[in-house]
């Protein structure tokens, strides 16, 4: 069964148990998904929380007045500080910008990346991840992911001041959605529904990434789906419950599943 | 061998990477974020902070309270959520640079409107504390990860969130690393309670009155980690409050593992934490019910209590304190037009004692000392007259009657009259000059301010600026928007890693806005220059030098450019007539078979090409201009040689080649004259050649 398919089974569900693990007990992961046991050898089995008290009088619980950023409860004299350190920021600037062009023309990279590909930030590793003893010499590093093959490559500059980097499948790992995946998401949902007769022109579009569900997970034991894929949603903003989703596979530019948000 | 075109391409694909490609459909992504920094120093705490560093929210770093530092780092890699009947998600809200998305204005307060980090002070129950906080939003969940500072040593760290992405009950589990380096990075230990000493790397859970201290064996210092009361209980999804792990480097960044990483199946080797480097994980479980709608703030995190084991002794008389110093003016980044005087007044008490003095330094030249109220200097203080332009920096330092000093700087501009200043509306028609203060290094550093790491180098020679290792030096300037700057260096390298002029646009956080970057490649002296136009909400440039190998700097400018500059005729190519061997090419092939030759057809040199030898390079271009390039050649072997010229979008994909096949034996002008598609950013000049080939006197000219 294609993810796809999968997928829209599944939206179509109501409820599901919590946790098949227990019984679908052929599939490694979903044991390790849904053990109940723990791995240190105690006894105690987690439950289901209910424990739920969102006590709004604590001193930083916020209020429920909508505010954003919520203010702390009391809070009077509230003055803005304003404390960037330019320094600080101009070294980060430069030295983000000058080890991404490296990334950008190393020629392995740029190999295994592909022609359709999404790039992500650097980061520059603070000085005790350099120095310390446990140090795997990694000063900076950076992500892409190729949408072909479907390739999660991780990117690193050593101790050496060599460009290395690994490669592994993308149902093993994928970076979050960076804003030009999320636009694209919007994008191709929004077109999608707009086909149907939705009118979503009015309405805010957002995109994350998506993740197998727990059923998904019994069915082919990957916590990632094997290509590229968003939830794209389109509500009032503000929080607020979206009026339609879509999934969005990016790695083959399609939508599916796409429609109004079911009441359950 | 006779090679056709298409191997010709293929061979130029395996080694370029820059040949002609098809279904170059490439989501090109800018992958520099703009991440905000900086420093607190604020009623005893003392930190930096980073937002989004290592996709782990914000980031605080080096923390320390009244100088006993407590933790290496602290951030938060994920919030995983999972809702209930596997009938919506599950997600990892991973809280990346790209997630940052500024306050809605229009709160009661608004100190934090419309910003992506939110900085404030406050005062709650007669105490004052210091807020930072990071607005967030990830699909339709908004998030705000803080941290709340208290004079009396506590620190709480919280994540809120709102929002609801499917009607459906919910848990959130928001993940904590506290990298704790209590005193020092080694020697710590962890206890649940106060009491229970935890030898070994473990998982556990929370009972009602649980806490958990992190102690330093040496000195008895310790930070106490305390529950707070919406943090929930454990459940088959995430089923962990705490973990102990001893701290290694690649354990402490990112959240690989997606929605389904579970922290007690990760990093545990039963290591011993027994007076190591130790990093404490702390998990909340927030429940969120649909029924509760979109718009309560569910908040949790736990609370950190400093203990310092060496206790202060109640003072028997009053602890000197240093000074207090103010600018009051002129103000910080005030700008002055070219000869103006300025005049400087300062504050200055002691809360023990009495001021002693006031200096003045203006670039670190010292002006004048005061003894007595007022603190002022201008009219009588020659080298604050007729200040040229430039940038300059203003530092006042205190003494106390106990010698005890503070120090203040603030930075002011002089803006040339004929030079728009930051207020001007008016944009400049032309104007070269100089906006940076000391380009040519003679007076040190002076006005340049190093960005280079602890092992960098970073020097001024005879006038020279040498960086290597990572050095870095920069500069800043009130930028106008729309205004177009150019930013140039002479420079030069001696190796083959990388050497750059950087020039920036940064708001008034400086937050980056947008970069160009030109590398340096020539061994000998050459301009290097990058123009860039100032981007809305620009408030300054910023000049930047960075090397990795020894490199030299001299002669730099960053001037207004209207094209006056940059005349039509000036060639892109550098040592186009290879009269410094191959400085500034770089060979694509085997390396063997290119050199510099003796055989000319004008000046001393040319590069010689054979046996599949390959050189190139490249040159910055502007999409939708023509440009011709211009070389002569000659293949004495009659076998298969070209000049191809290219462009190439800045994920160096190319956009349009146009190939000559050099067929002469004797030198002959090859030329070809494209015009730059859409997405240009590079040109690019590649010599090929199979026989015998020689290459000289290259021009390539913007038409």
């Amino acid at each position: 069964m294609t993810y796809l398919r999968r997928e829209q089974s599944r939206l179509k569900r109501l409820v599901l148990p919590v946790c098949l693990g227990s019984v679908l007990v052929s599939s490694v992961f979903v044991l390790s998904a849904c053990q109940l046991e723990p791995t240190d050898g105690s006894t105690n089995n987690p439950t289901q929380s209910s424990e739920h008290k969102h006590i709004i009088g604590v001193d930083f619980a916020g209020s429920d007045s909508g505010e954003w950023p919520p203010v702390a409860l009391n809070a009077t004299n509230i003055s803005p500080i304003r404390n960037y350190t330019q320094g600080l920021q101009a070294q980060n600037l430069a030295s983000s910008v000058i080890v991404k062009e490296r990334f950008d023309k190393h020629n392995g990279l740029r190999s295994i990346r592909g022609n359709r590909y999404a790039s992500f930030e650097v980061d520059i590793v603070d000085d005790k991840e350099v120095a310390g003893k446990d140090s795997e010499g990694v000063y900076a590093r950076t992500t892409y992911f190729n949408y072909v093959s479907n390739l999660t490559i991780d990117a690193w500059i050593d101790s050496n001041d060599q460009i290395q980097y690994s490669v592994e499948p993308a149902y093993t790992t994928q970076p979050p959605e960076n804003r030009e995946e999320e636009a694209q998401a919007v994008e191709l949902a929004k077109a999608d529904l707009t086909a149907k007769g939705y009118d979503v022109s009015s309405l805010i579009g957002t995109a994350m990434l998506a993740f197998p569900s727990t059923s998904e997970i019994a069915q082919t034991g990957q916590n990632f789906y094997t290509e590229r894929i968003l939830y794209a949603t389109f509500g009032q903003g503000n929080g607020e419950v979206p009026v339609y989703t879509a999934l969005v596979n990016l790695s083959q530019n399609t939508v599916s599943n796409s429609g109004e948000v079911a009441s359950y | 061998m006779k090679t056709d075109m298409n191997t010709f391409s293929v061979y130029f694909a395996k080694r370029l990477i820059a040949a002609t490609l098809l279904f170059t459909l490439v989501v090109l992504l800018t992958g520099v974020a703009s991440a905000q920094s900086g420093n607190i120093d604020w009623n005893g705490w003392n930190f930096s902070y980073e937002a989004g560093a290592d996709r782990s929210g914000l980031v605080l770093k080096d923390v320390a309270f009244n100088d006993m530092k407590i933790l290496g780092k602290a951030s938060m890699p994920v919030m995983r959520v999972e809702y209930d009947g596997d009938v919506c998600g599950p997600y990892a809200d991973i809280m990346s640079t790209y997630t940052f998305e500024p306050a809605r204005a229009g709160a009661p307060d608004s100190a934090c409107d419309n910003k992506t980090l939110c900085e404030r002070t406050f005062t709650q129950n007669g105490q004052e504390k210091l807020e930072l906080g990071l607005n967030i939003q990830i699909g339709e969940y908004q998030i705000y990860q803080s941290y709340y500072f208290s004079p009396d040593g506590t620190m709480d760290a919280r994540v809120f969130s709102r929002g609801l992405q499917c009607r459906i009950d919910h848990n959130h589990h928001p993940h904590w690393i506290f990298d704790f380096d209590i005193g020092e990075a080694a020697n710590d230990q962890i206890f649940k309670n106060d009491n229970q000493l935890q030898t070994r790397e473990f998982n556990d859970r929370k009972g009602s009155s649980q806490f958990w201290t992190i102690r330093d064996k040496v000195t008895g210092d310790s930070v106490t980690l305390t529950p707070s009361a919406d943090d929930g209980v454990f459940d088959d999804f995430s089923q962990w409050d705490v973990a102990g792990r001893r701290y290694k480097s690649s354990e402490t960044g990112r959240w690989l593992w997606g929605a389904r990483g579970e922290i007690g199946n990760l990093h545990n080797n039963g290591e011993s934490i027994d007076g190591e480097d130790v990093v404490f994980w702390y998990i909340t479980h927030l429940r969120h019910l649909s029924s509760e709608g979109s718009i309560l703030w569910h908040a949790s995190g736990p609370t950190l209590t400093v203990n310092s084991n060496s206790t202060t002794p109640e003072p028997t008389e009053p602890t000197n304190t240093a000074p207090t110093l103010n600018f009051t003016s002129p103000a910080n980044n005030a700008s002055f037009a070219a000869g103006a005087n300025v005049n400087v007044t300062v504050t200055a008490s002691d809360a023990e004692g009495s001021v002693s003095n006031v200096k003045l330094y203006l670039n670190d030249q010292f002006v004048r000392q005061e003894n007595v109220l007022p603190y002022e200097w201008g009219a009588n203080d020659s080298s604050l007259q007729n200040l040229a332009a430039g940038s300059y920096t203003l530092k006042a330092t205190a003494t106390d009657n106990e010698g005890l000093e503070t120090t203040k700087s603030i930075t002011i501009t002089v803006v040339d009259d004929s030079q728009p200043t930051p207020t001007d509306p008016t944009p400049p028609t032309t104007d070269a000059t100089n906006l940076l203060s000391n380009p040519n290094f003679d007076s040190n550093l002076s006005s340049w301010t190093s960005c280079g790491g602890s092992t960098a180098t970073t020097s001024v020679n005879s006038g020279e600026l040498l960086l290597d290792n990572g050095g870095c030096v920069y500069q800043e300037v009130p930028a106008i928007v729309g205004i177009t700057y150019k930013l140039s260096c002479d420079a030069k390298r001696s190796g083959a890693t990388w050497t750059s002029v950087y020039l920036a646009f940064s708001n008034s956080n400086f937050a980056t806005l947008e970069s160009e970057i030109t590398p340096v490649t020539t061994t000998g002296y050459d301009t290097y220059s990058v123009s860039l136009t100032a981007p809305a909400d620009a408030a300054q440039a910023v000049a930047v030098m960075y090397a990795e190998d020894a490199s030299y700097f001299d002669n730099c400018a960053l001037v207004v450019d209207d094209g006056s500059t940059d005349p039509a005729t000036e060639n892109l190519i550098r040592n186009g007539g290879f009269e410094f061997g191959l400085d500034g090419w770089f060979s694509c092939a085997n390396a063997n078979n290119v050199s510099a030759s003796n055989v000319s057809n004008s000046g001393a040199q040319s590069a010689s090409v054979k046996s599949g030898g390959c050189l190139y390079q490249e040159a910055r271009a502007e999409a939708g201009a023509s440009y011709t390039l211009s070389c002569e050649a000659k293949d004495s072997a009659q076998s298969y040689t070209a000049l191809s010229f290219n462009f190439s979008d800045a994920s160096y994909q190319t956009l349009t080649t146009d190939t000559k096949v050099v067929d002469t034996s004797e030198f002959a002008v090859y030329s070809s004259t494209l015009t730059a598609p859409a997405n240009t950013r590079n040109a690019v000049v590649v010599f090929y050649s199979e026989g015998d080939s020689n290459f000289d006197t290259c021009s390539l000219v913007k038409n």
